[in-house]
């Protein structure tokens, strides 16, 4: 388990509420229509001040921050997604609940290798591809539309008998 | 860098105004996103349209505060009390509203998709044209 440093720490809530904000973001470009409403442009700027805060860290602690990423985070999303494929498949019947829950870890999922991504690049590090090294899934998990497909097939099973 | 002084469209990113007495001051249009105003006195303030995303405001005494169209999605607002407080079309998205006084406060119209509102007072609140798709409300009470 990697060391979780005030900083480390720190550099987690601001990306938390980076997320917030770009979410924020996209809803007000909705509701203003336009990329120039009053509202969107105050996210925008508030997503720049985050963006800058996180990219002010120094080396040592993006490192930090990777790790707790890359061996924290993601293994722990892959591990829950993986849990819900098996539920899924199991308990056929539940299948759109399943289906919901496994597009919501997928969503994490993809803003943690985003996370990722981000720190790497600023690093100058290779892209990290931990799913498919360690868990044989691909840049989106795993696989989800076919399992619901099978799970809807065994549903259809389950009806006909 | 953030201009402290509290005022019509100041901008007060990630203020610390904790337990801050700003009660009436016209702060219209402020950015006060991220700022952290626990406990914060703020009865009778002039809020509207002010931006306080993911603002810290729990505990803060926001009686009879104006906070028409003010941007208050994700801010904190645990135990806040708005009673009175003009809120119309205020956007409260995500907002945590937990054991907030909202007695008599004006929400019409307002976005309050997927906050926290367990435990809150809206006995008398204004709740016409308000969208409280996801919104969650275990104990919360209505009286009148």
């Amino acid at each position: 388990m990697p060391r979780m440093s005030e900083q480390v720490r720190h550099l987690i809530g601001l990306e938390n509420l980076l997320l917030k904000a770009r979410r924020r973001h996209r809803e007000c470009e909705r509701d203003e229509g336009s990329s120039q409403g009053p509202r969107t442009r105050q996210y925008k700027l508030l997503i720049k001040r985050l963006s800058d805060e996180i990219h002010a860290a120094d080396k040592g602690q993006l490192e930090d921050y990777l790790a707790y990423v890359e061996q924290d985070l993601i293994p722990r999303i892959a591990k829950r997604v993986e849990g819900t494929k098996i539920e899924m498949v199991a308990a056929a019947r539940h299948v759109v609940d399943g289906k919901s829950q496994l597009m919501e870890h997928r969503s994490e999922y993809s803003d943690a290798l985003e996370r990722s991504r981000s720190v790497r690049e600023r690093l100058g590090l290779d892209p990290f591809k931990p799913a498919e090294a360690r868990f044989g899934l691909g840049p989106h998990p795993p696989n989800a539309d076919m399992h619901v497909r099978e799970a809807h097939d065994l549903v259809k099973e389950y009806l006909k008998g | 860098m953030s201009q402290m002084d509290p005022g019509p469209g100041a901008d007060l990113y990630r203020a610390r105004l904790q337990g801050a007495d700003l009660r009436g001051k016209d702060m219209r249009e402020a950015n006060l996103a991220l700022a952290n105003l626990k406990e914060a006195v703020l009865a009778d303030a002039l809020l509207t349209d002010a931006f306080l995303f993911a603002a810290n405001m729990s505990g803060a005494d926001l009686t009879g505060a104006h906070l028409i169209n003010a941007d208050l999605s994700e801010a904190d607002l645990f135990g806040a009390n708005l009673r009175g407080a003009n809120i119309a079309g205020a956007d409260l998205r995500r907002a945590n509203l937990a054991l907030a006084n909202l007695r008599g406060a004006r929400l019409k119209g307002s976005n309050l998709r997927d906050a926290n509102l367990n435990g809150a007072d809206l006995t008398d609140a204004e709740l016409e044209d308000a969208d409280l798709t996801g919104a969650t409300f275990g104990d919360t009470g209505v009286e009148g």
